[in-house]
């Protein structure tokens, strides 16, 4: 299975949370749901920082509301 | 003030007064100065005059002449362009800007005069100019005696030699030079962009005994100037101030300078010199609160924010001041302590709060940890704003010499986790080769988007 390019990089700055935090973290693929991972909400913020450093957008700069579930349903904000 | 140090008392005519890289004025030299500028622009019609202020003996010779010619000065830092120099003046609405003509060593001022002079205060005064938050600057106009205050002749024949880390045109730099000339001393002033290596044998080849700046100031030249040097310096005092001053920082010049008096002062540029204190320690005796202090001032705290009552305070804002405020007894200072046992402590600026979702961190809180961590040789914390937080905590680091990121990373990770509680954890970490200080050497906080 190949991931999409904000599918890695989600990844990436995900597991970079977990190091933040001094934790190990589970295995992330897209399916991964994000509410399980048992991060809090300025894990969450950290990570659309990251995000933001490394694609230029915010997509919840304009505090549009979005149905996200999974990793997948994160990285498409970024597509 | 300035006019009967300069003037009116005896001075030592071949002791030098200011001292550059380039060049030194003994005090015959500036007095000649001032007085040739008394005579040759004493008939400058405004009252109302700005000084564009160089770092050198000429901008003093001047200034003491304006005194002596009982006007207001306003001061403007030299490296604001000429264009710059005339829109603010137009705006505080002086009578005539006076600037150095060329760059080389001359008394001589071009004299540009401007339409619409707002009247003159009927005295002399000095009107330091600050970058307010607008970015248009508070105008705190001072009179020369309160300005003058808080100076304490030195003792006997001692004739001290001071270094001027400070902009010379804002309220530390002005008590340096004012401190300085009333002892008849020497002024050591380095040029302002000077690397610290530089700085430290300037401060050597001058034999400076006192110097007075920020702890920004001093990590800066504790880490990157040879130690070897620095000892070198026949120093007597270190005077800290500007900034919250904190352990680590007394204790690196304590183990630098063993036999030095430690200084750290409370001083704003509205209130004047609030309070100084000599024991080496962090924060300030409880028992500086509720009594009168011996520089005059009286201090109170109120909702966790620092109250001043001062003598040594500015008159007023000028009229055409960006920022106005009622000239109340108690001022509040906007700078957070904490009281814990006999000891007060201060936690940071109101104005550098960051707010994590709702909970209040304060970059100086942070930066204590991270500073202790070893491999750290500087930090500074301010607010990254976030979509989902308001702001997260960002942290700048410069690493010392060979350290390896990813383990320094994960050890501030660590300490971080450990010491601080989850709002207050940096979420961003980035390494740097320096930290930039702002004009008045203070590490700057302004927040990032």
């Amino acid at each position: 299975m190949t991931l999409t390019e904000n599918q890695n990089r989600i990844i990436e700055v995900l597991l970079d949370v977990f190091k933040t935090k001094g934790l190990t973290a589970p295995p992330l693929s897209p399916e991964t749901v994000l509410d399980q991972l048992g991060l809090e909400s300025l894990d969450f913020a950290q990570a659309v920082i990251r995000m933001e450093e490394i694609t230029g957008k915010d997509p919840f700069a304009t505090g549009a509301e979005y149905q996200i579930r999974t990793l997948s349903d994160l990285a498409v904000l970024y597509d | 003030m300035l006019s009967r140090l300069i003037f009116d008392e005896t001075i030592p005519l071949e002791r030098k007064a200011v001292v550059t890289r380039a060049h030194s004025t003994s005090w015959s030299d500036l007095r000649a100065q001032a007085q040739w500028i008394f005579e040759t622009y004493g008939d400058v019609r405004a009252h109302r005059v700005g000084l564009s202020f160089r770092r050198n003996a000429e901008s003093y010779a001047a200034l003491a002449a304006l005194d002596r010619m009982r006007r207001d000065v306003f001061l403007f830092d030299a490296q604001l362009t000429l264009e710059e120099t005339l829109r603010l003046s137009k705006n505080l609405r002086l009578g005539a800007v006076l600037v150095p003509e060329g760059t080389g060593r001359s008394p001589k001022l071009q004299v540009l005069e401007l339409p619409d002079e707002e009247r003159w205060s009927g005295g002399s005064s000095i009107t330091i100019l600050t970058s307010g938050s607008t970015g248009e600057p508070k105008a705190a106009r001072h009179s020369w005696e309160g300005l003058a205050r808080p100076v304490r002749k030195g003792a006997g024949q001692f004739t001290p030699t001071w270094f001027l880390s400070y902009r010379p045109n804002l309220y530390a730099g002005l008590q340096v030079m004012l401190q300085c000339f009333a002892d008849r001393g020497t002024l050591a002033v380095p040029d302002t962009e000077m690397d610290p290596s530089s700085i430290a044998q300037f401060m050597c080849a001058t034999g400076v005994q006192f110097v007075s700046a920020t702890p920004s100031y001093w990590r800066r030249l504790l880490m990157f100037s040879d130690a070897k040097v620095l000892k070198g310096i026949p120093l007597v005092q270190i005077t800290l101030g500007g900034e919250v001053i904190d352990q680590p920082i007394l204790d690196k010049l304590r183990l630098c300078f063993p036999k030095v008096r430690l200084v750290h002062i409370y001083a704003t540029t509205e209130l004047g010199r609030c309070f100084s204190v000599s024991d080496g320690m962090a924060g300030f005796p409880a028992s500086y609160l509720n009594n009168l202090l011996p520089d005059g001032a009286e201090l109170k705290v109120h909702e966790g924010e620092l109250l001043v009552r001062s003598p040594n305070a500015m008159r007023m804002y000028d009229p055409y001041s960006s920022q106005q405020a009622p000239v109340t007894d108690w001022f509040a200072t906007g700078d957070v302590v904490e009281i814990k046992g006999d000891r007060v402590y201060f936690v940071g600026r109101k104005s550098d709060m960051i707010n994590v979702a709702g909970s209040k961190v304060y970059p100086v809180e942070v930066e204590r940890v991270i500073r202790m961590i070893p491999g750290v040789s500087d930090v500074r914390i301010f607010g990254k704003t976030s979509s989902i937080a308001g702001e997260l905590v960002a942290c700048e680091i410069v690493p010392e010499p060979d350290q390896d990121p990813a383990s320094l990373r994960d050890a501030v990770n660590q300490a971080c986790r450990a010491k601080l509680a989850s709002h207050q954890q940096p979420r961003l970490i980035k390494f740097v080769d320096r930290i930039d200080l702002s004009l008045a050497g203070k590490t700057l906080r302004s927040k990032t988007s």
